[in-house]
């Protein structure tokens, strides 16, 4: 050790007091941090990643609320679509039975057609 | 931080753990010297030295349960201290270096050597990189040994001994300059 720079590096290096309100300060400071600490609700910028889940109430029943929603819309979009849909093979099957219909119509005149008295037989 | 009164920080200490204010803030008054004064040597910043201690003792109340002893709390604020000195001067190097005004205000009370002398070692100490200037510190403010600055800084006891011996020797060189030079 350099014994001709010993004294006065103590010297030069002795302690120093902080400002007056440092103490204040201090307490103040550990106060917003227990609150802060103990109030989940509280946003905490030092958390950004978790900071959803500390989310306030009424944000969890908004979030829900579109939810809901969203899904009631969606199944009356498919409810509306199959009523479409069956209406639409109604009627089709419809056509395919006047279409049946006629052609049988035809075949029993024909029918009765060639057992008439004109017929010869 | 000495252990002189170690019998009244015990009970301080113990009375803060069991959630009594008016012991922690007893507590810091106790320490708040030695933590600022390690800060503002290290950062050369008064400001910035009053924001590191204050988040130091902010984080010694979370952590009083986790504090065995007075001696422990004493090697807890220095180690704690040091290390975000240094993490901050990482962060911001512009804390690195200090005008001489600065460095001149930031000064002791009840001096027996030469003031200037004084001044101009404070200035130099504040110009050593930031591991030299925490072992300096450790070794002549706060009286550490070479062990004991090791253990604080994590730091090997030949590491502390070598920064040791090249501050001082750059500190007598610059001093010796500046007289040499007058």
């Amino acid at each position: 050790m350099s014994d001709e720079l010993d004294k006065p590096l103590r010297e030069a290096l002795r302690p120093v007091d902080p400002g007056s309100t440092f103490t204040d300060t201090v307490m103040t400071r550990i106060v917003t941090d227990k609150r802060s600490r103990l109030d989940p609700a509280r946003p905490d910028d030092s958390r950004p990643a978790g900071r959803w889940i500390h989310a306030t109430p009424w944000r969890w029943v908004s979030g829900a609320a579109v939810a809901i929603v969203l899904a009631a819309l969606l199944v009356h979009t498919q409810q509306v679509r199959h009523t479409r849909e069956g209406l639409a093979a109604r009627q089709a099957l419809m056509q395919a039975l006047q279409v049946t219909a006629r052609s049988l119509e035809v075949a029993k005149r024909a029918v009765s057609d060639s057992h008439g008295p004109d017929s010869g037989v | 931080m000495s252990a002189k009164d170690g019998g009244h920080d015990e009970d301080l200490l113990s009375r803060a753990a069991a959630g009594e204010t008016v012991a922690f803030r007893d507590l810091v008054i106790l320490h708040q010297r030695s933590v600022y004064s390690l800060a503002v040597r290290m950062l050369s910043d008064r400001h910035q030295a009053e924001d590191l201690s204050q988040e130091v003792f902010v984080q010694l109340h979370r952590n009083l349960t986790a504090i065995e002893s007075s001696s422990h709390l004493t090697y807890w604020l220095r180690k704690v201290t040091m290390n975000r000195a240094i993490d901050r001067l990482r962060r911001e190097p512009r804390y690195e270096t200090t005008s001489l005004d600065d460095a001149s205000t930031i000064a002791a009370e009840g001096q027996e050597t030469d003031p200037l002398l004084q001044r101009r070692l404070r200035t130099l100490i504040a110009e050593l990189p930031p591991p030299a200037r925490a072992v300096v510190l450790l070794r002549y403010q706060e009286d550490l040994d070479p062990v004991e600055i090791g253990r604080t800084l994590k730091m090997p006891v030949n590491t502390v001994k070598s920064h040791l011996k090249r501050s001082l020797a750059v500190l007598r060189d610059q001093i010796w300059t500046r007289e040499y030079e007058r």
